[in-house]
């Protein structure tokens, strides 16, 4: 839905050239909520911006729905930009307006006839929530129900892709998880491709079905998200993931790693329906060995169980070293932490 | 040396004077007002035009920005009186005569819509950047975000700019009297200080604040109405 392909963008200016993008290529197919991920200054704005033009490539393509927007004339781009909605982070509301004239607005400048615009907006804000809120002015809304506005502003030209500028990074956590919902369910429903930007793991980690890290203007890692969270290659995706899924091991357990002990110490981490519940179970009728539960961390990913379990492996070191091959076969992920004496 | 001539009944002096005060308080409303509506015809385009093409806006265009700020700034740096003089030939094509109240309008309204232009331009400067952007991801023209996003979102500020205008213009209206204009400034000037007559003086002037009040507070009113935040 859109293709993206060695898109660079300079900024060049009195203190000399920026380089926000560097040569980035990345595919958003679609019915997808496709999130970008990055720390600031990354180049994160300027990539999606780049997607409607509001901000103009240096170098490389940019394809949406078959069409290329680079070489677009200016009544062609107002065309296409119809298609493409938008939210933002600060909402970028028209004061002057109520809910509903804001809604009304792009469907006045796509010149969609009055009686037709009424309707819309009656369902855009019924779908959003804020029926009973069409009367009053942006000042008069909370963050959350402003985004919601945003959100059927973006929706109201039937949009074939939705771009999220950071949108839930003004808002509190309770009100980021009720708009996030309201994006995954708009996806659903309307199958429409969603491209989002962020810096917040957690968004991603809700509601995207495939992410790509940015830093320095570059993609360094990209994929699926369960493949990102579950084994991040790059430090700064591994940080990324760490803020929301503790794949550390605990500062106390690490101390119990200098300590001589008898057992083994081993790190299990699984993904999906293959917990490790059942597997230690088994260690214990199968193989002789005692096992001591010291850590554990269960996450959801979507409706992906993900997690770690840190376990002590008490007995005789055949037996041990049977149990960790044992886990081994079960497709669990094994660390040995600290073998046995 | 000519006596103070202070009348013993005030009421009565200012019975008789009743025609030229009412006749200088319209000829002062009528020079105002028309001057006030044909600069804003003028200064609020100018104002636009000024902002769109300004640097990184929606019609940058360098050139056209700085030849219309600088005829702006040429024009705001004329002194009234000496623009009223100076226009002469000008409103002679314009309205056909150099003198009487209609005249005046013709410099009132080139001095006052350089000066349009540019609160026009600071209330539209104003206006969220990010809400234009918007517009501009939603396939808005040039003439869309004027009319729609622009305008109506800097309105309230606008309206205390049009306020401003009022208030200055009905300050240069005083002047008019040079060229025959009429007007309570020359009324004030004629009777005040010509024949020490200060019952007159002090009752345009009072006749002015109260004019200057009533606007003031009408264009807060209308400010505060279309004002949503
Ligand atoms: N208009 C501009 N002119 C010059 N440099 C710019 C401009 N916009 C962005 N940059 C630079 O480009 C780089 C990427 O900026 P960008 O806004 O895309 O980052 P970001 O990932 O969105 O960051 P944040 O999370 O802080 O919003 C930064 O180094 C920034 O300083
Ligand atoms: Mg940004």
């Amino acid at each position: 839905m859109i293709q993206i392909r060695d898109l660079t963008k300079i900024y060049r200016g009195a203190a000399g050239e920026v380089v926000a993008l560097d040569s980035v290529s990345l595919r958003v197919r679609k019915g997808e909520i496709y999130g970008i991920i990055g720390f600031s200054g990354a180049g994160k704005s300027t990539l999606i911006r780049c997607v409607n033009m509001l901000e103009r490539p240096t170098e490389g393509s940019i394809i949406v729905n078959g069409q290329e927007m680079t070489t677009l004339y200016e009544s062609q781009l107002r065309t296409m930009r119809q298609k493409i909605g938008m939210i933002f982070q600060h909402f970028n509301l028209l004061s002057s307006r109520t809910v509903f004239e804001n809604v009304a607005f792009p469907l006045e400048i796509s010149g969609v006839a009055k009686a037709e615009i009424n309707k819309k907006v009656t369902n855009l804000l019924e779908l959003v929530g804020l029926a009973d809120k069409a009367q009053s002015y942006p000042s008069q809304l909370s963050g959350g129900q402003k985004q919601r506005v945003g959100i059927a502003r973006a929706l109201a030209n039937d949009p074939i892709v939705l771009l999220c500028d950071e949108a839930t990074s003004a808002l509190d956590p309770a009100t980021t998880s009720s708009i996030l919902e309201l994006l995954k369910d708009i996806n659903r429903k309307l199958d429409l491709t969603i491209l989002m930007i962020t810096h917040e793991m957690k968004v991603i980690s809700e509601i995207c079905d495939s992410v790509a890290v940015i830093e320095g203007g570059k993609i360094i890692e990209e994929g699926l998200v369960i493949d990102v969270f579950t084994q991040p290659k790059h430090s700064t995706t591994r940080r990324f993931v760490q803020t929301i899924i503790n794949t550390d091991v605990p500062d106390k357990i690490r101390e119990r790693l200098l300590e001589k002990g008898q057992g083994q110490i081993i790190r299990l981490s699984f993904i999906g329906d293959n917990t490790a519940e059942p597997v230690v179970s088994s260690l214990v009728k199968h193989f002789d060995v005692d096992v001591n539960i010291l850590y554990g961390n269960i996450d959801q990913i979507q409706d992906t169980p993900f997690g770690m379990l840190i376990i002590e492996c008490i007995g005789a070191k055949a037996n041990c070293d049977k149990a960790v091959a044992y886990l081994r076969k079960q497709g669990l992920r094994i660390e040995v932490l600290r073998s046995a004496e | 040396m000519r006596c103070y001539e202070v009348p013993n009944d005030v009421f009565t002096h200012l019975a008789t004077l009743s025609p030229e005060l009412i006749k200088a308080t319209w000829e002062t409303l009528y020079m105002t007002v028309v001057s006030v509506l044909f600069a804003s015809l003028l200064g609020i385009p100018l104002g636009v035009i000024l902002v769109v093409t300004d640097k990184g806006h929606i019609k940058e265009s360098l050139k056209l920005n700085q030849i219309l700020g600088s005829i702006v700034n040429v024009l705001r740096s004329f002194p009234f009186l000496i623009l009223m003089l100076a226009l002469g030939p000008f409103t002679r094509l314009v309205v056909g005569t150099t003198i009487g109240t209609t005249a005046t309008i013709v410099p009132l309204t080139i001095a006052a819509a350089p000066f349009v232009a540019r609160l026009v331009e600071t209330s539209l400067k104003e206006v969220n950047w990010g809400v234009v952007e918007a517009s501009l991801a939603m396939g808005a023209s040039t003439w869309q975000i004027i009319r729609k996003v622009l305008l109506p979102e800097a309105m309230p500020s606008i309206i205390l700019g049009t306020t401003i205008t009022t208030i200055t213009i009905i300050g240069y209206s005083t002047m008019a009297g040079v060229i025959g204009g009429g007007g309570l400034g020359d009324l004030a000037v004629r009777y005040g200080h010509m024949r020490f007559d200060y019952v007159v003086m002090v009752t345009t002037v009072i006749i002015l604040v109260v004019i200057v009040q009533v606007i003031q507070s009408l264009g807060n009113l209308f400010a505060a109405k279309f004002n949503k935040n």
